[in-house]
Parts: structure tokens; C-alpha cells; sequence
């Protein structure tokens, strides 16, 4: 590790105690008055930089700029520079680095010609490092490719790797220009194929072998495969006998199983897909891996929709059903997680079989295979808290004649007559969600004509449950199931039995009663997700009265369970939906929202929270402060955090997904959203901004042609609604997307100029692998110029480029 | 209702099932990312079908650093358990069993002498956790936690160092059938 991030670096040996002590108690002057007699003296131009570093700590411009011009002399002259003054050099720039002297023209490229001069010196390994920390890849790529020659077949697989890693990375980055693009693209592929093949075709590898041995070398093969190779070379390397997902289960390995089954499904490849499944589940069965290794839910749906997929539906779904037979016969042996696992695959296939083979004659429509297995499932299910969330989604699919048969033949006979009480209560509870659920589904409803007898209808359908016009959702159901839930609430609270026996139960059934009044509320009070026009008030649209009987019903139930986070959030919401603000503010506390987690939760509560209640500020200058010092924290550096630690442990695909990570946190619309709302809220009390937003450290990296990426985790709302419809935290929002709101044409203001100038649309970020969060593409008309920037640095050379330029 | 699979960083954004609960701690950053830099496989995670993160290991393989080697706390090779935590919907289906056993064969894969890890004498659940899977109390660390989960009165909590023998442990020379009587210092530890 080099010295300089920990303090000052230590002299050389040889210097003398007088300049030494000097330079260690920070006696600056003493220090260059000592060094350039020494240079004199003896013209080795250690001390010349020795003082100059030295000059470089005193407050005049002229000679902090000392040291800019000396690595820039240094750099110009193609020599191999001394690693003692390019420690020194790097040391006194510490602080220029986060403003105007990119690491990648001064220091990074010393450092490359050190380590290419001496590439066996332990030395070589520090530049690499140091590179890397200052996320030079360039450099770093050149270091490497030279560590790499050096140690070739040494038993280091390590030199190897970080070569073709970082020759991988640099060939994606911005970093690398568009000509170089192509060639290190190539680059990376081919050395990995030739590891690759040297390892199919070797009887055995040893460690000294350029081939691919272990896990994490195998993965970024088909990672960098997958990203500059074709579709066919991965597709077949993924079916060979050594490199293949199946080979790897054999050895345990399950990574690339999924990442392979990630990637096949990408490109709609299902009979791959269909036959992969297959062989790892019969794995499994034969004894070749650990028996429920792959038993993943995962693994079956995509099993089960592969097999729809194929040209033989009906004989690849039997195969489906005959493999899943096999693992529910032992089962026994499985964790519960796994005998629920197999519940669920059997319901899978059930909802994937073809119409004609779940019911071939059509007779009893009703009680089909599929509401059947609901039952079933139920049977084994019914009391567990995630019951509800496991089933919802197949009873959403159910035709209403099954709708019906489960509401009416299947849901009620789950117990019998004389069963205990609680357990009812608890079934009780589900089938008031599932109704709720049901009233989200356009197969409860039947069209109507618009016109009856000549006169026009103001319901657009009839609902087939209650038979009342309608729209979505039935109103007469919903007024209904409100009664229903408030009835069976209230015998839980009048009988002692019942009330003792919920610390058993794994959920409180009475909370998920209130769930089920209070949405049915908020819903009978006209609450639609608002996407649009955010000026209309709420009140325009929904029923102040139905609005606030929800809110008492779900706050007196926090109060009963305070410990419950879904009713918190929701509260919490619907507090800032009414414009009590503080009050949100103090429900919203106790969920302790802190550090790694802020960036994906803290949203939820500050979103635009400066135009509800700026005063939340006041007096609570730290508001932010969380947010504040986490971004502060892990951007600091231009290296993603930790990175280092993932090349030392020859982690090859963590550094790729660490890469990724540290970029999208860079864009994140949250950073946005902790400097904007903080901003809003000093102006609107008209309070002086220290930092413009543009000018802030941590909007480096926010480009005008940024996308910005939003992580908002809706997973802990609670979510009655039915995929038919939004989810229930769309109806909790106070305007549109989390970046769009940003952007609002009536939040210019000084401070957020060069944001709300832009044009905006959502789209989905295509950085995001795997992701599906809806991001906002920003982008600045191209005739405007953004603002000026100012120069932070104390003065600008050559070897200065504008921050933006980099982005 | 779940995938096992190996944590990737995107999991953070996912974590809410867990760390809202308040006997799950938040860490920064850095410090999920250093075990997802160092030992990628001990970290993994359950996830259910909407990719909320139900559960999640983070484990690490190390000895003590080499100045401890003559101390009488020295750790030899071995695996130790940093978190290991299930959302409460999914409590009780076996989620936190096969996460540790994952990291049990790890251990063994890699020679470890045995699993170790820290937990409040308070947290009866955990304790109850870890034994129904062999683990037993090695040594009580006297105030090894700065506050105390129950009593806000009280400014620390004594810790179990909790162990579990591998393979390599024929003789069982690493676990203590008393291990409540021996009592030792944070700064025993490390
Ligand atoms: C401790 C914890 C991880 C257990 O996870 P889990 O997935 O519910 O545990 P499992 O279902 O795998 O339980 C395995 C066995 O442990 C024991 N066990 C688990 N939870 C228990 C509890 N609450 N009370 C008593 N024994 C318990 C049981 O013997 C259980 O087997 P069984 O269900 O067949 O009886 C989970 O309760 C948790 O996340 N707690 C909060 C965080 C925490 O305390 N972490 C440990 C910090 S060191």
C-alpha cells in the first residue's frame, strides 16, 4: 500500500537525520532550505524533489504549483522516473487529484513506465495498485499486461487474470478511446478462449497452466463472452464437458448455472434453457450433486416456461411434472424451504400446462387442476405469513368460473367445522386479502353497454361477484369486504382466547384486517396513482372523509403492532400524501433508515420533501447528514470501494459487478435527490447555498446526457394489488417517478438550474444489467452550454482537463 | 418462494426484509462490499420471487495474524460467521440452516478447523439456532457489544464465541463441552 494515503511518506534511508526530522514535523521551510542545499551538493535530483514537494505544502500558489510542473516535465521527458519521486510527487498532488489533475496524464502514466522499467521489483505491484485506486485503467491495463510477461506460468494465476480483467474493463470503460475499443475488446476474448481451450483440451491443469481452473476464472470468461463474444461460442462452450454449467454443478459450482440460464433466457433461447433444467434437476436425483442443490424456484419456473415453450409442450411438460414427481417422493429428506419450493414448482406447471391438458373434456371448468393445487398448497400453507404474496399471483390468472370454485368450494373447506378458532381466524384473514385481491381483476367484471334503454350508464361494467354495475374496482364488493373484515377484527379483540393467541401466530391476523380496510378505503376514497399533473390537489379527486378513515384505522392499528414495518411505511406515505410532514417524519425514525441501505429506501420519505415541508430543515441542519456522509463516504475515492481487496482475492467477476455497482451509485438518483431537496429547502427560507449543485464534488459524474439510475426498494410496502394493476406504493405517490420529480418545471430555482433545463423522459437505464428500475434520461437541448465551471484548483496546467470531460 | 444463490452488489437495493428488522444490523458500504471483494462465495443470499432478499450469510477464512501466533488466543485456519440473518416472513422454513451449512462445506472444502462466530447472550433465538446445528459456546467476551438489545439502561452486552468443529478437527481439540466458565476480554479477541 502506498504511503501517501495513510500520511506522509518516509524519506529514504540515506537522507540525513536534520532533513529527515524537518521533513516529519512538517517544517517546511527548513525542508526546502536543507534539500536544495543537498541537491546542490550532491545533484541527485531526489532532493530537488524533496524540496519541491516541500514547496508544494506552503499556501502560495506559485509553489503548490511547483509540483504540477515538475510531473509534468516528468511525464514529457520519457524517462523512467525515480519510484521515490513519484512517491513524493503523488503524495504532494494528494488533494489536486479530486479537482483538476486527472491521475490518468500525470502520476498513472509515471507509474506505467516504473513498473514496465522494473517489472520484477515488489514496487511493480504497488503501481498497479496505485493506478487502480485511482481508477487510471490505462495505466493499470499496462502495468498488468507487464506483470503479466514477467510472472507468465508462474503459479500466481493472479498476474494473468488482472491482465485480462483490466484489459476487459478498460476495453468497456469511457476511459479508452474509441479506436483502442476494438482492439482490447479482442483482446480480452482471445486470451480467455485460449485459456479456455487449453483447458478443455488438458487432461489436467496445473496451476502453472494458462488455463482456466477455478470458479471465479470461469465465470469471467463467460462474463467477458457474454459481453464481446457471439451468441453461439457461449452457447456451445456452455454445453462442453468441462467448462459446461453442468460440469461445474458437478463440482459444486452453481454460478455459472445461473448466469448461464440468465443469459440463455435473454435471448429467448427456451429449449436450452428446457434442457439444461432438465439435466441439472436429474443431477440432483441421480446423486451427482447434493440432492435439492439446484431446487431453486428459479430453477423450476424457468424449467416449467421453457417447457411451454418447446414444440412439444405436452410431452416436455409431463417431463416437468415426471422430475418434480421424483423430487416430491423425496422430499422428506428436504428443509421445509425446499418441500415449499417443490408446492410451488408443482403449482408452476399446473398454470403452465396448456388449457386442453389440465382439462381435456372441459367438464368441471371449475374446479380445475389449477384451483385444485391452490387448495392444496393452501392445505400445507394457509397459516404462513407469506401464504397470501405466494399464491397471489395464480390466483390472479384464474378464469372467474375458478374464481368462484375457490372462493366458494375450496378456501372454506381448507378446515373443517369444529377446527381450532385462531387457525379460522387466520384463514379468515386470507380470504379477506384474496377478495381484496380479486376486486383488482378485470375477470371479476363484465363489460357493459354504454347505453341501457336509452339511457347512458355511468358504470362501464357489471360485477360478476355481486352483480352491481361497476367499475374497476366493484365499490358494492369492497363496502362489503370492509364489513366482513371489521366483523372478524372485532371478534378477535372481544375474545381473550383469540387475542392470546396471536404472539403464536406468525402474523397477526388483525394487522392484515386493517391492511384489507384501509386499502379498501383508500380505494372507495377515489386514490389513484398520480403520474402527471402533481399542481391538482388531492383533494379534487378523493373523498377527504373515506381518505382519513383509512389513515385512523391504519394508525390505531400501529398502535396495536407498532412493530410491524409494512403498515410503518404505508403510514408513513399517506402522512405525507396528507401533508403532515413531521408527523411522517417521527413514524418514519424508528425504521433506523441508515448507511448501505439509504440509497434504496431513503426516497420513501424524502422524495421532494423540501416543496412539502421545508421547514423539516429548520433547526435540523443534519436532515441530510445520513445521506450526506454515506455518499461523501463511499465515492471518495474514483475507485469503486474495496475494489482492491477483489484483485488480491483473484475475484474476478466481484470486480466486474463491483465496477457496475460504483457507476450506477455515481448516477444515483438518490445522491440527486440528498443534494436537491437540501438545497430547495435553505433557498425557500432564503438561507445561502455553500456548494452549488453543479460545482458539488459528488455531481462529478453527473453529465448532462446522464442517465440517472433509481434503486427505490418498493419491497417492503405491503402489495394487495394484483399484477393486473399498479402496485400499492403507486397509489401512495406524490407525483410522478422519483427522477422526473426533480425536474419539475416549477423547481427552477438558482441552485437546481442545470437540472431543471433539461428535457427529460423516462426510459429504462440500460447500464442496468439484470434491472428493470426506471431511470431518467436528462438531457441538455445541445444548443446550451452548460454553466461555466469554476476552476477549483490553484492553477491549471497541461496536465488539467475540465472534470466533465471525463464523465 | 426462494432462489439460494451467491450475493451480487445490486442485492443492497434489496435488503429491506432483513435490515428493517431491528435485530439486523446495517453496515457501510464498504464493509458488505470488502466480504464481497475477499470471499465472494461465503456471501450468499435467499431471495424470493420478487428479488427482495430474504435472507442473507456473510462469512469470511482467515487465522490471526501472525504476532498472535504464540498468544493463547490465536485463532489457527478457520471460517467465521460476520452476519447471518432471515426476514421474519421467513423464519422457520430452514432458510438460516442451509445458508450456514453452505458455508459449513466451504469451510470444510477449504481445510477450516472450525465455524466460529459472535452473538448477544441475549439473543435466545440465535443461541438456540446455532446449537439445534452443533455449534457450542467456546468463551463469553465480557462487553463485547457497546450497547445492550434489551436494556437501554445498560452500556454494553457480553458476546458467546460460539463454535462448530470441521472435518479437520478429528479430535475435537477446538470446541469446550464449559465453555460459559471461560471468560475473556474484547481485546482477547479480534
Ligand atoms: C437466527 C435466525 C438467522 C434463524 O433463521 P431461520 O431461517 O428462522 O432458522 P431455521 O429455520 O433454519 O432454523 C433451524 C433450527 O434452528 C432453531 N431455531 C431457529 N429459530 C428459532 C427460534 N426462534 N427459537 C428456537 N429455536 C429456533 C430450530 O431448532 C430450527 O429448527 P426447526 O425449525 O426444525 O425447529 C433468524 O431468526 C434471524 O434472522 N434472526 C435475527 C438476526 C439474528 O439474530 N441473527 C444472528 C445474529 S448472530
Amino acid at each position: 500500500m502506498s504511503a501517501y494515503r495513510y500520511g506522509r511518506p518516509a524519506l529514504r534511508g540515506s537522507v540525513d537525520v536534520q532533513l529527515q526530522t524537518a521533513f516529519s514535523d512538517g517544517n517546511w521551510n527548513t525542508v526546502i532550505r536543507l534539500a536544495a542545499k543537498r541537491a546542490a551538493a550532491t545533484k541527485d535530483p531526489y532532493y530537488e524533489a524533496v524540496k519541491i514537494c516541500a514547496e508544494s505544502q506552503l499556501d502560495g500558489t506559485a509553489e503548490k504549483c511547483a509540483v504540477l510542473a515538475a510531473v509534468d516535465e516528468l511525464v514529457k521527458n520519457k524517462k523512467t522516473p525515480d519510484i521515490d519521486i513519484i512517491e513524493l510527487y503523488e503524495w504532494a498532488c494528494r488533494d489536486l487529484f479530486n479537482y483538476d489533475v486527472e491521475y490518468a496524464d500525470t502520476l498513472g502514466p509515471l507509474r506505467a513506465r516504473w513498473a514496465k522499467a522494473n517489472p520484477s521489483s515488489p514496487l511493480a505491484l504497488q503501481c498497479l495498485q496505485a493506478c487502480l485506486e485511482k481508477w487510471d485503467l490505462v495505466s493499470a491495463q499496462q502495468i498488468a499486461t507487464t506483470l503479466d510477461k514477467t510472472h507468465a506460468n508462474t503459479a500466481d494465476r493472479r498476474y494473468m487474470f488482472w491482465n485480462i480483467t483490466l484489459t476487459f474493463l478498460l476495453s468497456v470503460s469511457p476511459q479508452c478511446t474509441d479506436a483502442s475499443r476494438k482492439v482490447y475488446s479482442l483482446l480480452a476474448v482471445r486470451q480467455l478462449e485460449r485459456a479456455a481451450d487449453l483447458t478443455e483440451s488438458s487432461a489436467k491443469l496445473e496451476p502453472t497452466d494458462r488455463g482456466l481452473l477455478t470458479e471465479e476464472e470461469i465465470c469471467l470468461y463467460y462474463r467477458v463472452l457474454r459481453s464481446h463474444g457471439t451468441k453461439e461460442e457461449f452457447i456451445s462452450r456452455l454445453q462442453s464437458p468441462k467448462l459446461g454449467a453442468i460440469s461445474q454443478l458437478k463440482e459444486g459450482r452453481k454460478l455459472l448455472f445461473c448466469e448461464g440460464l440468465d443469459a440463455l433466457e435473454s435471448w429467448g433461447e427456451w429449449d436450452l434453457i428446457y434442457k439444461l433444467c432438465r439435466e441439472a434437476l436429474v443431477l440432483g436425483l441421480e446423486g451427482a450433486t447434493s440432492p435439492f442443490f439446484v431446487c431453486d424456484l428459479q430453477t423450476w419456473r424457468k424449467f416449467a416456461t421453457a417447457a411451454s415453450k418447446t414444440a412439444d409442450p405436452d410431452g416436455s411438460l409431463a417431463e416437468v411434472q415426471n422430475i418434480l414427481k421424483r423430487y416430491i417422493e423425496i422430499k422428506d429428506k428436504a428443509s421445509e424451504m425446499y418441500k415449499k419450493n417443490l408446492s410451488l414448482a408443482l403449482l408452476e406447471t399446473t398454470f403452465r400446462l396448456p388449457a386442453t391438458a389440465v382439462n381435456p373434456t372441459r367438464e368441471n371448468e371449475r374446479l380445475s387442476a389449477r384451483v385444485i393445487q391452490i387448495g392444496l398448497f393452501l392445505d400445507q400453507y394457509f397459516e404462513r405469513l407469506s401464504a397470501f404474496d405466494d399464491i397471489k399471483g395464480y390466483v390472479a390468472e384464474l378464469s372467474f368460473e375458478e374464481v368462484k370454485a375457490l372462493m366458494e368450494s375450496v378456501v372454506p373447506r381448507i378446515l373443517d367445522e369444529d377446527a381450532n378458532k385462531t387457525r379460522k381466524i387466520v384463514l379468515e384473514a386470507l380470504s379477506c386479502k384474496l377478495r381484496y385481491l380479486l376486486s383488482t381483476c378485470p375477470q371479476t367484471l363484465t363489460p357493459q353497454p354504454s347505453v341501457v334503454e336509452g339511457q347512458p350508464q355511468d358504470k362501464p361494467f357489471q360485477c360478476r361477484l355481486c352483480s352491481s354495475p361497476a367499475s374497476l374496482p366493484c365499490e358494492c364488493c369492497l363496502r362489503k369486504l370492509i364489513l366482513d373484515a371489521a366483523t372478524a377484527y372485532e371478534r378477535i379483540t372481544g375474545e381473550k382466547e383469540l387475542l392470546a393467541a396471536i404472539p403464536r401466530l406468525d402474523k397477526d391476523p388483525r394487522l392484515d384486517l386493517a391492511l384489507v380496510m384501509g386499502a379498501a378505503l383508500l380505494k372507495l376514497s377515489g386514490l389513484r396513482p398520480r403520474t402527471s399533473d402533481v399542481t391538482r390537489s388531492l383533494w379534487q379527486d378523493v373523498d377527504p372523509g373515506l381518505f382519513l378513515q383509512a389513515v385512523l384505522l391504519l394508525d390505531a392499528q400501529l398502535k396495536e403492532t407498532p412493530g410491524d414495518t409494512e403498515l410503518r411505511l404505508l403510514l408513513v406515505k399517506l402522512y405525507l400524501l396528507l401533508g403532515c410532514a413531521s408527523y411522517a417524519y417521527q413514524l418514519w425514525i424508528p425504521l433506523d433508515v441508515k448507511r448501505t441501505i439509504q440509497d434504496a429506501l431513503s426516497p420513501l420519505f424524502f422524495d421532494r420533501i423540501s416543496a412539502l415541508a421545508p421547514g423539516l430543515f429548520q433547526g435540523n441542519r443534519g436532515l441530510m447528514e445520513p445521506l450526506r456522509s454515506f455518499y461523501n463516504q463511499s465515492l471518495r475515492e474514483k475507485s469503486p470501494v474495496r475494489i482492491w481487496d477483489a484483485f488480491w482475492a483473484g475475484s474476478y467477476t466481484s470486480i466486474l459487478d463491483m465496477t457496475e455497482f460504483d457507476g450506477n451509485l455515481r448516477r444515483s438518483c438518490t445522491l440527486m435527490m440528498t443534494l436537491v431537496e437540501e438545497r430547495r429547502a435553505i433557498r425557500c427560507y432564503g438561507g445561502k447555498i455553500d456548494c452549488e449543485i453543479e460545482e458539488h464534488p459528488l455531481t462529478e459524474n453527473i453529465d448532462d446526457d446522464t442517465t440517472l439510475v433509481d434503486k427505490t426498494d418498493h419491497g417492503p410496502f405491503p402489495n394487495l394489488e394484483s399484477f393486473h394493476g399498479p402496485a400499492m406504493h403507486e397509489f401512495l405517490s406524490r407525483g410522478p417517478g422519483l427522477s422526473v420529480g426533480f425536474l419539475h418545471p416549477r423547481s427552477v430555482t438558482p441552485s437546481s438550474r442545470f437540472l431543471t433545463r433539461r428535457r427529460t423522459s423516462v426510459r429504462t437505464s440500460p447500464s442496468c444489467r439484470n434491472s428493470t428500475s426506471i431511470s431518467c434520461c436528462t438531457s441538455l437541448p445541445r444548443t446550451t452550454n452548460p454553466p461555466p465551471k469554476q476552476t477549483r484548483s490553484p492553477c491549471a496546467t497541461a496536465t488539467t482537463r475540465s472534470r466533465r470531460s471525463r464523465v | 418462494m426462494a432462489n439460494f444463490r451467491r450475493f451480487r452488489p445490486d442485492d443492497l437495493h434489496k435488503l429491506s426484509k432483513c435490515n428493517l428488522d431491528p435485530f439486523t444490523e446495517t453496515y457501510e458500504l464498504g464493509f458488505y462490499l470488502q466480504y464481497y471483494a475477499k470471499w465472494p462465495s461465503l456471501f450468499q443470499v435467499a431471495e424470493d420471487q420478487h428479488g427482495n432478499i430474504i435472507g442473507y450469510i456473510m462469512g469470511k477464512l482467515e487465522s490471526s495474524p501472525d504476532v498472535y501466533r504464540f498468544s493463547e488466543h490465536y485463532l489457527p485456519w478457520h471460517a467465521h460467521i460476520t452476519a447471518v440473518t432471515v426476514a421474519p416472513e421467513a423464519r422457520r422454513l430452514g432458510i438460516g440452516r442451509l445458508l450456514t451449512e453452505q458455508l459449513e462445506v466451504a469451510a470444510d472444502a477449504n481445510n477450516a478447523w472450525f465455524v466460529d462466530l459472535f452473538v448477544r447472550v441475549s439473543n435466545h433465538k440465535a443461541i438456540a439456532f446455532y446449537k439445534s446445528m452443533g455449534y457450542s459456546v467456546f468463551r463469553v467476551v465480557k462487553d463485547y457489544y457497546g450497547d445492550h438489545s434489551s436494556d437501554p439502561t445498560l452500556s454494553s452486552e457480553d458476546a458467546y464465541d460460539m463454535r462448530k468443529p470441521m472435518k479437520r478437527d478429528v479430535n475435537r481439540e477446538h470446541v469446550r463441552e464449559d465453555g460459559e466458565k471461560y471468560e475473556v476480554d474484547p481485546s482477547d479477541v479480534w
